[in-house]
């Protein structure tokens, strides 16, 4: 995760990047680069802006001025559904499920956008190996289930478009130490098996700075630090943001 | 010290779920009390509570030693207890001027103040909030800044011994943030004992001379800003229960 600039071959490259709700600004000036296939995290406190970095992202949110430049071209302004056309998914906060769909039915909801019938069977085959235990409640009303397999229903809807960048935000909110640990476990299967680069938010900082190599601290919608995640693991400057002191 | 305000388990619930539980604390008169948590925590249904928004499902809340439960909600202003709200709605139709001596006429003053004076009220006001010179305008003008200016003017123009301030600084630049921070602290120089929710922690850990830290509705700490971010409990909180374990190691 570099600042702008950092690479000409970066899959991801946000510059001088602002978004505001109404009148009030939440993002200046961000310079963000994701390089295919890094996971990178993205840490602060509460109100930083990490969630509207991330809508603004997947096209949920029109920027106010700055650029985001996908696999050389642009993508702000585009819209959300273009946006996961071109490879990008958002597992949003509080995972957004069809309550009254069930498991399958919402996980297919991924692959809406998608043509290849035969390669969304064979995603699928994929994820329900991939999670076990969601495969095993398949025909469950999303609504029906514990918050660690609503999480990975989230998650599994998100990997059913095929992104090239899986977008996480507050992954462990309200879920179980081990039901964390399942899940990590998985994403860093996926990221083996197909590369996925992936853009995480998440209160646990330990555990995304072990999963990312590399992180950045927003604070009050400014990137204060870019770093490797090793060096942030033992940088003050982690605690500062969220603590002020 | 004394206590002007002072929570003995104070509790709020939203069906099954206790927003705020059992939670005590005193501010003492004069001071800057902070109160902080993760998202959730429950801050504003503190507020809400103190500001008698809300009824209390449990506890009390006393203001200068008056239980606050059996004082109508509507006669808070009166007392002595002004707030600002997150989302400000100032009355679109009135001015700048207009809009604060509102404040005055319907708290304290305006038992015994005309509306001559209320509007004199509402200029000093102002002035002190730096928004003199806009006081003719109508208030769609102001920009967000401006607003929340106009916001702490209003709740200040009551009178308060306590303000309730809540979230005066989101969405505001870097310079508007250290100007409204000098305004808060300017504020309670004039005596005006100040309980503030901030999300900004770099102004409210440096603004306050104690904070209360807030998780899953209860308290967890309470004590000096300096004091409260080496809490263990508040490190994990904020930061998640392994960097607490490392950082302990």
């Amino acid at each position: 995760m570099g600042g702008a600039g950092a690479g000409v071959s970066a899959l991801l490259s946000v510059e001088k990047l602002n978004a505001a709700y109404g009148d009030a600004q939440v993002l200046w000036d961000v310079d963000l680069t994701l390089q295919a296939g890094e996971i990178a995290a993205l840490l602060g406190p509460n109100g930083a802006g990490k969630t509207t970095l991330l809508r603004t992202i997947a096209g949920l949110l029109r920027p106010t001025a700055g650029r985001i430049v996908w696999d050389g071209a642009p993508l702000e302004g585009l819209g959300a559904h273009r946006t996961v056309s071109r490879g990008i998914a958002l597992v949003p906060e509080g995972r957004r499920l069809f309550a009254g769909m069930t498991v399958t039915e919402n996980v297919r909801m991924g692959a809406y956008l998608r043509s290849q019938r035969a390669d969304v069977h064979e995603d699928l085959d994929w994820i329900f190996d991939l999670f076990p235990q969601l495969a095993a409640r398949r025909r469950t009303q999303a609504g029906a289930l514990s918050g660690g397999e609503q999480q990975m229903c989230a998650i599994a809807r998100g990997l059913m478009a095929r992104p090239r960048l899986l977008m996480l935000d507050e992954l462990s909110l309200g879920l179980a130490p081990v039901m964390v640990d399942r899940i990590v476990e998985m994403l860093r299967r996926v990221h083996r098996e197909r590369g996925t680069t992936m853009l995480i938010v998440e209160q646990d900082v330990q555990m995304a700075l072990e999963l990312a190599s590399r992180g950045a601290i927003l604070e009050v919608g400014r990137i204060v630090r870019r770093a490797e995640a090793r060096e942030l693991m033992d940088d003050p400057r982690v605690k500062t943001a969220y603590l002020g002191l | 010290m004394t206590a002007i305000l002072e929570a003995r388990g104070v509790t709020r619930r939203f069906g099954g779920v206790r927003a705020v539980a059992g939670v005590d604390f005193a501010v003492e008169a004069g001071e800057i009390f902070g109160i902080i948590g993760p998202n959730g925590a429950g801050k504003t249904t503190l507020m809400n509570l103190i500001s008698r928004l809300l009824p209390l499902s449990e506890g009390e809340i006393f203001f200068k030693g008056r239980p606050l439960s059996r004082v109508p909600a509507h006669t808070i202003a009166r007392l002595g207890i002004a707030r600002t709200f997150q989302i400000v709605r100032p009355f679109p139709g009135l001015t700048v001027r207009e809009n604060v001596a509102i404040g005055p006429l319907f708290g304290r003053a305006g038992m015994r103040a005309s509306i001559g004076e209320c509007l004199q009220r509402a200029d000093a006001t102002l002035d002190l909030v730096g928004l003199g010179a806009r006081r003719d305008a109508p208030v769609t003008t102001l920009t967000l800044a401006g607003r929340k200016r106009l916001e702490l003017a209003r709740a200040l123009a009551t009178e308060p011994d306590v303000l309730l301030l809540d979230e005066v600084m989101a969405g505001l630049n870097r310079t508007e943030v250290a100007e409204v921070a000098g305004l808060v602290r300017d504020i309670n120089a004039r005596g005006v004992t100040i309980v503030v929710i901030e999300h900004v922690m770099e102004v409210i850990m440096s603004v306050s001379r104690r904070v209360l830290v807030l998780h899953h509705g209860e308290r967890i700490a309470l004590g000096p800003p300096a004091e409260v971010a080496q809490d263990p409990r508040v490190v994990q909180a904020y930061l998640g229960a392994r960097w607490a374990a490392r950082a302990q190691a």
